[in-house]
């Protein structure tokens, strides 16, 4: 699975892919990396939400969206957040975590 | 002598005819005033002096020629102190003496006086000296109370041995017995009657006296002639006679009546003398048992000597300005038996006082009393310090709670973080669907950082709960933790606050404390997380490195876990705990006031707050 992951992205690159710019439809690599160390390349424009990226992601692994969570330099990227409103830079890496319970040992 | 025992037998068959006479010369002799005649015959009182010179004689155990002769006329100046020198070698050689050398007959022709019994009660006179003697046989029933020769120590002083009534030798009884007969012959009538009637006295005693073998009573009878012989009317003698009975009497009070010629030191015994001593050994049997219970091993003899040993040391123990006893003369009995009271005295106090009470020790459900009474007055004395939490919010917040746990879809958002209801339900759904997940925690750390904005409030950054998986899994560097401070100076915060979630089952607090310089952790299963103050220590000195381009000192930093946090009683609840536990640091809590107890009220004040997006104020 891991591997399909990692082939992912260069073949998923169904986002328009613009010459380099400061304008907002420049798209931008950014990597999903696992809470285990694996990485998942995703190239987007930098003013599409997030939210499609992190749906894209849970179809890949096959998980709810619910059940994971995305995070840019330690907080929680929101509905609405995108590249640019985050000042994302070009091979970021944005952090899935899985969700964390507890209630006794 | 013969010659002069002869006359007096003649007068034998008068004796009987004249005993009635004995009542009336009893009579006149109480009044000795009429008996002034001197009517005594020359012949009877020769024969009367002689019978006391031969009593004397014999007892005295001298031969007869070497006695010395009356000679009224002349009275012979060294009379009383010739017997003194025969006597001594009478006595020690007893046995040298012929039995008849005053040729008295042999004792088997008086063998009808010799059968009588030796122990009949004597005719005892009515004087004062005689009642002495009246004493003394009064107790011959209990001969070995009976103290001997009592009068002799009186009279005799204690130059004359008491006599030992085992070593007198048998012809002296068959003497006594030839006297005796002697003196029935005499003509009583011839007598004053006073001295008739002791010469009737002195022959019956005489006859009792007559035993084969020399009983007590023999020699008390001699030794009550002997005092009985002043009892003579001496106001019917002439001075003569007067001064030669005189001297009979000063010589048979020398009598040695022992007859082996060892003079044994008179020591004279008191009436009660035996039973005495059978208390004094009681005594010390009773002092040996009272010893004995207080641990003493040895037997009796052994004890004794131990006793001697005591009252001997007993003498040096006298005080200063009384009389010392030298320690080597014997141990008198006075010393032991005093000695032997006081120590009775004192067994006796220890061995009766009350019993020291025994060593408290007490059972088991008395010491978990006492550790519950302890207990309760510790926490009595803690609690009284904190506000307790309220076990129930108000009522209008229990609304306000109830109407957001109505609600559907995101509940609440604070910053970055929001909350839906299936999240919060966790909040209040019971058991193990009670276990918080990340969003709670890391809403309610969102809301905490919001109010640290406050300036009443320490400085606070709270660590989402995805940093510790972050560092600890994949490291500072790699996971590019040093991007999650590019906002702000974590030293500069007064605590930095975590929430450590460990193997997916369980939440934990962390906190590194900057102003007390301390990294905490805490657990409410009670463990201490080494790991945490290992990986925050770590983290502490990396980012240091990445920000102040230098490394962390570490000075005066302590690891720290609170021995006393309030612990979770179930398996649902640590998250709550978490929760609480941060909140509490955020407001500069060092003691954490929450337990078991109030978890239900902090869970609806927890929905009640991220319902609102806002921390309460705290109570």
């Amino acid at each position: 699975m891991a591997d399909e992951l990692e082939n992912a992205p260069t073949q998923e690159n169904e986002l328009p892919v613009e010459p380099k710019a400061e304008d907002a439809n420049t798209p931008i690599n950014i990597k999903v990396v696992s809470s285990t160390g694996e990485e998942v390349f995703f190239k987007i424009k930098r003013n599409t939400k997030l939210s499609k990226l992190q749906l894209a992601y849970a179809q890949k692994i096959g998980k709810d969206v619910g059940t994971i969570r995305f995070l840019y330099d330690g907080e929680r990227i929101q509905e609405d957040d995108t590249p640019q409103s985050l000042d994302m830079e070009e091979n970021d890496a944005i952090d899935v975590m899985v969700e964390q319970v507890g209630g006794r040992r | 002598m013969t010659s002069q025992k002869r006359p007096a037998s003649v007068a034998l068959s008068r004796y009987q005819v004249h005993k009635h006479r004995r009542v009336a010369s009893y009579e006149s002799h109480t009044e000795p005033g009429p008996h002034t005649d001197d009517a005594v015959d020359p012949g009877i009182w020769t024969k009367w002096k002689d019978l006391f010179r031969e009593t004397v004689s014999y007892l005295m155990g001298n031969q007869n020629d070497s006695l010395p002769r009356f000679n009224f006329d002349v009275p012979p100046p060294t009379k009383h102190s010739t017997p003194k020198s025969k006597c001594t070698p009478r006595s020690s050689t007893p046995r040298r003496l012929p039995p008849h050398t005053n040729g008295i007959a042999p004792s088997n022709t008086f063998a009808s006086s010799s059968t009588r019994p030796s122990h009949l009660p004597l005719y005892l006179s009515s004087s004062a000296t005689s009642s002495s003697i009246a004493n003394t046989f009064a107790t011959e029933d209990e001969p070995e109370y009976t103290p001997r020769t009592s009068r002799i120590t009186s009279q005799s002083s204690s130059r004359v041995p008491s006599t030992s009534i085992s070593t007198v030798p048998p012809d002296i009884s068959q003497d006594v017995d030839s006297l005796s007969r002697r003196l029935r012959q005499i003509d009583l009538t011839t007598l004053p009657p006073e001295l008739s009637r002791d010469v009737q006295d002195l022959s019956s005693r005489l006859q009792k006296m007559s035993t084969s073998t020399l009983t007590p009573e023999v020699v008390q009878n001699v030794q009550d002639l002997s005092c009985r012989l002043p009892e003579l009317n001496f106001a019917t003698l002439s001075p003569e006679h007067l001064e030669e009975v005189q001297d009979l009497l000063r010589r048979l009070r020398q009598v040695n009546l022992k007859g082996n010629g060892v003079r044994k030191p008179y020591r004279g015994k008191h009436i009660y003398e035996r039973r005495h001593k059978v208390k004094v050994k009681e005594q010390r049997r009773e002092l040996f048992e009272l010893q004995k219970r207080k641990g003493y091993t040895s037997d009796f003899s052994t004890f004794e000597g131990h006793l001697r040993y005591a009252v001997l040391l007993e003498r040096t123990n006298i005080p200063p300005g009384k009389p010392r006893v030298p320690l080597d003369q014997p141990i008198t009995e006075d010393e032991e038996v005093s000695h032997v009271a006081r120590a009775i005295k004192r067994a006796r106090l220890s061995a009766l006082s009350p019993k020291p009470a025994r060593p408290y020790s007490p059972g088991l459900d008395e010491l978990n009393k006492l550790n519950e009474a302890r207990k309760g007055s510790l926490d009595a004395r803690l609690r009284a310090k904190q506000p307790r939490l309220p076990d129930q919010l108000p009522d209008d917040e229990l609304r306000e709670v109830e109407k957001f746990k109505r609600k559907r879809g995101t509940v609440s958002s604070a910053g970055k973080e929001q909350v839906n209801n299936e999240h919060l339900e966790r909040l209040y759904s019971p058991g193990a669907d009670g276990w918080l997940n990340d969003e709670i925690i890391n809403f309610y750390g969102q809301l905490i950082m919001d109010r640290a904005e406050l300036p009443k409030y320490p400085s606070v950054h709270y660590f989402s709960s995805f940093f510790w998986p972050k560092l600890t899994v994949e490291g500072y560097q790699k996971a590019r933790i040093n991007r999650w401070t590019k906002k702000f100076d974590i030293f500069k915060k007064d605590y930095v606050l975590l929430a450590v979630n460990h193997g997916g089952v369980h939440w934990t607090s962390a906190a590194i404390n900057f102003k007390r310089k301390r990294v905490e952790s805490y657990d409410s299963m009670g463990y201490t997380r080494p790991e945490v103050f290992k990986h925050l220590r770590n983290y502490l000195d990396l980012e240091h490195k990445d920000k102040k381009k230098k490394p962390f000192d570490f000075t005066d930093w302590t690891n720290f876990s609170m021995e006393d946090y309030p612990q979770q009683e179930n398996g649902y609840d640590c998250g709550v705990f978490t929760c609480a536990t941060l909140e509490a640091i955020a407001r500069g809590e060092e003691r954490f006031i929450f337990t078991q107890a109030n978890m239900k009220y902090i869970r609806n004040k927890m929905i009640l707050e991220i319902g609102r997006a806002k921390l309460s104020d705290p109570r």
